[in-house]
């Protein structure tokens, strides 16, 4: 369904897209997994035509965004990071306003409006302008007018930022329904959650660069050792992050309050750390052994924590 | 792409009407300054006269001569007159600003009336409001060389005007030659044969001008906030979402320009009739030729408002560089005062507003009562135009559209 190949943008000296290649099968989650100014987004704009690439090749359903963009554009469907709807328009004008942008029939466009509107919980506000949702509900609404033409394959960029567990979870449920029905899903996030939940594959980037892909089992199988320590701590000033860092390197993965240790670390390490914290100050609120997840693979392959 | 435009079209044109805030500011306005524009052009809903000046002032003489000749500038049309009890009352009206000009009658009036020698009489005046004080002066020669050929014959009369204005022979001539066809009137009649060849019908020349100016003025405000809902939608993304869909950048332009374009149209439509209910502008005289000028006018309008908000990389550069622009554009092309009134400079500057071809197009249908042949070059320049801004338009718009991201 999507192939892309050695895809490059830089903007001036910033690398944005460093090299990308991937390929998605038709009925595949795919999660994009990166910090912010990885270059996820970068990425959807590259592939859905809204930005020329400087190098590479990319083809979606068989065209290619560079010399077929309105077919590119016909085939996809974009969830945007941002809540991009009229908030002076109801939920049905904004539903049939995006559908009606895709050359849909004015009754299809009503039939497929209802549809989706029952199925994302929104009916009896259909008729209410936007203005008096909420954020998890706009976000729902965001994610209808972008399936309302049954795109071959749906870019969702970040579609959880910014809400409350509870919409968080309702839109997981969406998707997951999606993914069932055999969409094909190309899911960008810097949650890792959200990426083992909802996704088959999941490729981590950063700076970038693809630095690796694969199952969560094939990224988790990736570790010398499947278990970490992180430390809870408080004091953990930006100043004091720095010096720790500069003593221990990358063995260790610095975030706010919290301290990463690296399997290869010995345990006198981990005593001269404890050590270390003391003597600067640092108190440690809480010590736990956990098991290999994503952090671990992204901080393995990276050497950063991927919230930093 | 014509299915999108209009797709596009009627989103905009449905937010619209979600914002009531905006209707009113489309449509009442543009009634509420239409009405201030018709007074301050000297309309009036009463009666068709023309502006009246206030001249002030004092009688030192208090005579028989002096009383008869303040009942002849009182009985003048288009002067109000006011009297001050003592000089430095009147040449006070005049320093506080309160009066263009004073007219002192010192003691001796009625002898030198009697005598046929230099009146005494004074006139203060503010030389900060020169056309005021012009039409005064009009009306005071009238005013004099009247009352004196009455009092004392034309040859005394000519005598004295020449020394109590300082004005040399022929000119004193020439205006007592008007002033014999002239009765009481304050218009000297001119010393030929006067026959008006416009507006001789009912239309009123400041409806017209309050109308054709205030309108293109109020529009080209309007479509500059409409053109700044292109930047509202890049803030918002939804310009960015628009992209994500199968349409052309430029159908997203025209979209937006269509939008304006019929909402210019109605606000014309309602400018034109508000004058007509409210002011009795015939609108019958043409209607075909008022249409051609009001999409021409829209048009223009339209398609600057695109442009601006193409330009511009935000809103707050729109509004203070759209401000600028409508204001220099109606201050020269004759929405704010006819252009007549202008220096030559102006009037020649005039030429490349988008008002000046618009106003004039309105004052041929309702001013000159010409035909629609009349108004097809205003239409022609107006339409030029709007096509030429379009195209700049639609080349930024493309070119900046990588900032969107």
């Amino acid at each position: 369904m999507l192939q892309v190949t050695q895809l490059t943008k830089a903007y001036g000296p910033i690398q944005a897209v460093d090299g990308i290649s991937l390929s998605i099968d038709r009925g595949a989650c795919y999660a994009l997994l990166g910090p912010n100014g990885a270059g996820k987004t970068t990425t959807i704009n590259l592939l859905s035509g809204l930005l020329q690439p400087d190098s590479g090749q990319v083809s979606i359903n068989g065209f290619n965004p560079a010399t077929d963009p309105l077919k590119v554009k016909a085939s996809i469907g974009v969830i945007p990071q941002e809540i991009a709807l009229y908030d002076e328009l109801t939920a049905r004008q904004n539903l049939h306003f995006w559908a009606g942008l895709y050359g849909i029939s004015p009754v299809e466009i009503r039939r497929r409006a209802d549809a989706a509107l029952e199925r994302i919980g929104l009916k009896d506000r259909a008729d209410q302008p936007l203005q008096t949702f909420s954020g998890g509900m706009k976000r729902r609404i965001n994610i209808a007018a972008a399936i309302l033409h049954k795109p071959a394959i749906l870019f969702m960029d970040e579609p959880t930022v910014g809400i409350d567990p509870q919409s968080r979870n309702h839109i997981y449920e969406l998707i997951q329904e999606l993914h069932r029905e055999g969409m094909t899903i190309l899911y960008t996030t810097h949650y890792m959650e959200e990426a083992e939940k909802l996704c088959d594959r999941i490729g981590i980037v950063d700076r970038g660069r693809l630095v690796a892909e694969g199952t969560l089992r094939q990224l988790r199988d990736r570790l010398p050792n499947q278990t970490r320590i992180h430390l809870e701590t408080r004091g953990l000033t930006p100043e004091v992050g720095v010096q720790l860092q500069a003593q221990y390197g990358d063995r260790i993965a610095i975030g706010e309050e919290q301290v990463w240790l690296s399997p290869n670390l010995v345990h006198q390490d981990i005593a001269e750390l404890v050590r270390s914290c003391g003597e600067l100050h640092v108190d440690i609120q809480h010590l736990e052994v956990k098991e290999a997840d994503l952090e671990a693979v992204f901080l393995e392959l990276t050497g950063r924590a991927l919230r930093d | 792409m014509l299915n999108t435009i209009f797709h596009l079209a009627k989103k905009d044109l449905l937010l619209f009407v979600a914002d009531k805030r905006a209707i009113a500011l489309t449509f009442l306005l543009p009634v509420a300054m239409i009405t201030i524009f018709y007074f301050a052009f000297g309309g009036s809903p009463q009666d068709g006269n023309n502006p009246v000046v206030a001249l002030i002032m004092s009688d030192l003489d208090s005579t028989e001569a002096s009383q008869r000749f303040i009942g002849e500038l009182d009985s003048l049309k288009g002067l109000r007159l006011d009297q001050a009890t003592s000089e430095a009352g009147s040449r006070n009206a005049v320093a506080e600003g309160k009066r263009a000009a004073a007219l002192i009658i010192h003691p001796g009036f009625g002898d030198s009336l009697a005598l046929g020698s230099s009146l005494p009489l004074e006139v203060l005046y503010d030389s900060g409001r020169p056309m005021e004080f012009g039409i005064i002066s009009q009306l005071l020669y009238a005013a004099v060389g009247n009352f004196a050929g009455e009092s004392q014959g034309k040859a005394r009369a000519k005598k004295q005007m020449m020394e109590t204005f300082g004005m040399d022979e022929v000119t004193v001539e020439g205006l007592m030659a008007q002033m014999s066809g002239s009765g009481g009137d304050a218009q000297p009649a001119p010393p030929f044969s006067v026959r008006e060849v416009v507006g001789e019908r009912d239309n009123d020349f400041s409806l017209i001008q309050a109308v054709a100016g205030t309108a293109v003025m109020l529009l080209l405000f309007s479509v500059a906030g409409m053109g700044s809902g292109l930047l509202m939608e890049r803030e918002a993304g939804t310009l960015k979402k628009l992209l994500y869909a199968p349409i052309s950048p430029i159908s997203i332009l025209g979209g937006k320009f269509a939008s304006t374009l019929l909402l210019s149209v109605a606000q014309l439509v309602l400018m034109f009739v508000f004058a007509a209910l409210a002011f009795g502008l015939d609108l019958s005289r043409n209607l075909p030729a008022l249409g051609l000028m009001i999409v021409a006018t829209a048009a223009v309008c339209a398609s600057l408002g695109m442009l601006l908000a193409s330009v511009s990389r935000t809103r707050k550069q729109l509004d203070g560089f759209s401000t600028i622009l409508i204001l220099t554009m109606s201050a020269i092309g004759g929405s704010m005062m006819p252009v007549v009134f202008m220096p030559v400079l102006f009037q020649k500057l005039a030429v490349g507003t988008v008002n000046h071809w618009s106003i004039q197009g309105f004052y041929d249908i309702y001013w000159r009562n010409l035909p629609i042949s009349a108004v097809l070059d205003n239409a022609g320049v107006l339409f030029g135009l709007a096509a030429l801004m379009m195209a700049i338009s639609a080349y930024f718009f493309k070119r900046n559209l990588v900032r969107l991201l």
